[in-house]
C-alpha cells in the first residue's frame, strides 16, 4: 500500500488541472482527514522548493497544482517551439482594472484607463481571461459587467482573487468613506 | 515610433490615450500629482497635441478634449481668488483620475511581474490551463477536449450567421409553427441516437434563422437541466463547441419542459 504522500504526489503527477485538498482526500480514501491531506501537500512542497527539482507544487485557483519552477522557461520555449506567451501593456494594465475592481463596467474601465477599452475587453475574452460575469440591472440598457475566470488565477498563478497583489497606490485611491453630517 | 523624412529623425513615443501622457508630462518634470504646475504641464501637453495633429495622426480627439479640460482650469487659476468663496481648487477634477490611473499602472506592473503560466511557468504535458473533466463521456476520439463557456456558444452562433449569409441565404422575417418544445424534443432524440454532435451540425439542417435561435434556445435550456453538456476542442472544433450527451435520467426533467 503506497504512503498517503505518493499517492498524493501521483494524482497530481495525472491531473491537468489544479486539485482541491477535498477532492484527494476523498480519492486517496484512507484514515486521514483534509487537514493531514493539506499538511502532507505543504510538506512536499517545501520539499520540492528546497531541492534540486525542476518542478514544485503551487496552489492556484482553489487547488494544488505540479508546475515547472521559475527560470526555465528559455528550455520549455525551446522545446515547445513557442514564444513567451505575451499580453501586450494595454492588455495587462486592463485586466488589472478588472481584477481589482469586479465586476465592472465597460464605462467605468475606460473612465478608469481614459481610452476606449472595447478591442481589448473582446481581445480578453477570447483568451477567456474576463468574462461577463452579470448585468447591472439598475442602469439603463442593463449594461454588462466584467470579472476575471478561472483560467486568469491559474494564469497568474493566483490561489484566489484575494491573493492579488497588494499595491500600495491602490489604498490611496480607496473612496474615502463619508462620515454622515450630523449638522 | 519613429517617423523619418529627409530634414528629419523624430522618435514620438504613442501614449495610450490623455491620462497616460498627462501622467508620463507630470513624471518627467517630477511635480507632485497634487499640486500640479498646471501653466507648465499645460505647455507640453499642448505641443505634444500639436505634434500629433502635424502627423496626421488619428488620435486627437481624447487628447483634444483634456487639452480643453486643462487650458480649461489654467483660465480659472488666474482669476484672482475670492478668499470667501468656498470653492475647491480646480485641479482637484484632474487628481483623483490621475492618481487612479497611476495605481492601476502599478497593479499592472505587479500583475505583471507575477510568474505566468506558458511564459514563465508551464504545466506537465504543457496543455494549457484547459483540462479534461473526468465527467466527460467517452469519445472514440482522443482529441482533447474542453469545457466550453457560454460566450464560445455565442460566438460559434455567429459564425453560423455569417456563413449564412455568405452563402446568400436570405433571412426571412414570418410567422413560424415551430415551438421551442418541438426543437427540444428533436435534440433530445438526436443527441440520444448519435451521443455527441457539433453545434454547427444543428444548423445544417435547412430552415430559417428563427428555427437556427430556436435552437439555440434549446441547446441552452438542455444544458441547463444537465441534459447535455457543452464541450470544445480547441483545436479541431471548427464548427464551434460539441454537444454531449450528459445524463440520460434528465431527459424527465427535459421531457417535462414544457414551451409553446
Amino acid at each position: 500500500m503506497p504512503s498517503l504522500r505518493t499517492i498524493l504526489e501521483g494524482l497530481l503527477f495525472v491531473s491537468d488541472a489544479p486539485l482541491g485538498a477535498e477532492l484527494l482526500c476523498e480519492i486517496a480514501a484512507g484514515p486521514h482527514s483534509t487537514e493531514d491531506v493539506r499538511r502532507e501537500l505543504e510538506s512536499m512542497r517545501e520539499e520540492y522548493d528546497a531541492g534540486e527539482r525542476a518542478f514544485t507544487l503551487r496552489q492556484v485557483a482553489g487547488g494544488w497544482q505540479l508546475r515547472t519552477k521559475a527560470g526555465l522557461a528559455p528550455w520549455c520555449h525551446k522545446l515547445k517551439r513557442t514564444a513567451p506567451a505575451k499580453l501586450s501593456k494595454a492588455a495587462v494594465e486592463t485586466l488589472a482594472v478588472v481584477a481589482y475592481r469586479q465586476p465592472i463596467l465597460r464605462a467605468e474601465i475606460e473612465k478608469i484607463r481614459g481610452v476606449d477599452a472595447g478591442g481589448i475587453i473582446r481581445t480578453l475574452l477570447d483568451k477567456d481571461l474576463v468574462r461577463i460575469s452579470a448585468r447591472r440591472e439598475t442602469l439603463p440598457g442593463r449594461p454588462m459587467l466584467y470579472s476575471t475566470t478561472q483560467k486568469f488565477l491559474e494564469t497568474f498563478e493566483l490561489k484566489s482573487i484575494d491573493s492579488l497583489p497588494t499595491v500600495e497606490e491602490m489604498d490611496k485611491i480607496r473612496p474615502p468613506v463619508v462620515q454622515p453630517k450630523l449638522f | 515610433m519613429i517617423v523619418q523624412n529627409d530634414e528629419l529623425t523624430l522618435k514620438l513615443d504613442i501614449y495610450e490615450g490623455p491620462l497616460d501622457l498627462l501622467l508620463h508630462l507630470i513624471r518627467r518634470n517630477e511635480v507632485d500629482i497634487n499640486d500640479i504646475p498646471v501653466s507648465l504641464i499645460t505647455a507640453q501637453y499642448l505641443e505634444y497635441v500639436e505634434l500629433i495633429e502635424t502627423l496626421n495622426l488619428d488620435l486627437a480627439g481624447d487628447f483634444l478634449i483634456m487639452a480643453a479640460t486643462l487650458t480649461h482650469i489654467k483660465s480659472k487659476l488666474l482669476l484672482p481668488s475670492d478668499p470667501e468663496s468656498r470653492e475647491e481648487d480646480p485641479r482637484l477634477e484632474l487628481v483623483r483620475p490621475l492618481l487612479e490611473h497611476a495605481a492601476f499602472q502599478a497593479a499592472a506592473e505587479a500583475l505583471g511581474g507575477l510568474p505566468q503560466l506558458e511564459r514563465d511557468v508551464f504545466l506537465r504535458g504543457g496543455k494549457g490551463a484547459d483540462t479534461l473533466d473526468a465527467a466527460l463521456p467517452p469519445g472514440e476520439d482522443s482529441a482533447p477536449v474542453a469545457k466550453t463557456s457560454a460566450y464560445e456558444l455565442v460566438k460559434a452562433w455567429g459564425e453560423i450567421l455569417d456563413r449564412r449569409r455568405s452563402a446568400g441565404l436570405s433571412l426571412n422575417f414570418m410567422m413560424e409553427t415551430v415551438t421551442i418544445g418541438e426543437k427540444l424534443q428533436k435534440i433530445r432524440l438526436f443527441l440520444a441516437g448519435a451521443k455527441t454532435a457539433h453545434f454547427g451540425d444543428l444548423a445544417r439542417e435547412r430552415g430559417n434563422s428563427f428555427e437556427l435561435a430556436l435552437n439555440f434556445l434549446a441547446v441552452l435550456e438542455l444544458a441547463r437541466v444537465g441534459f447535455l453538456r457543452l464541450w470544445q476542442d480547441i483545436e479541431v472544433d471548427r464548427t464551434g463547441p460539441r454537444l454531449f450527451l450528459a445524463d440520460p435520467r434528465a431527459k424527465e426533467s427535459a421531457g417535462a419542459l414544457d414551451y409553446r
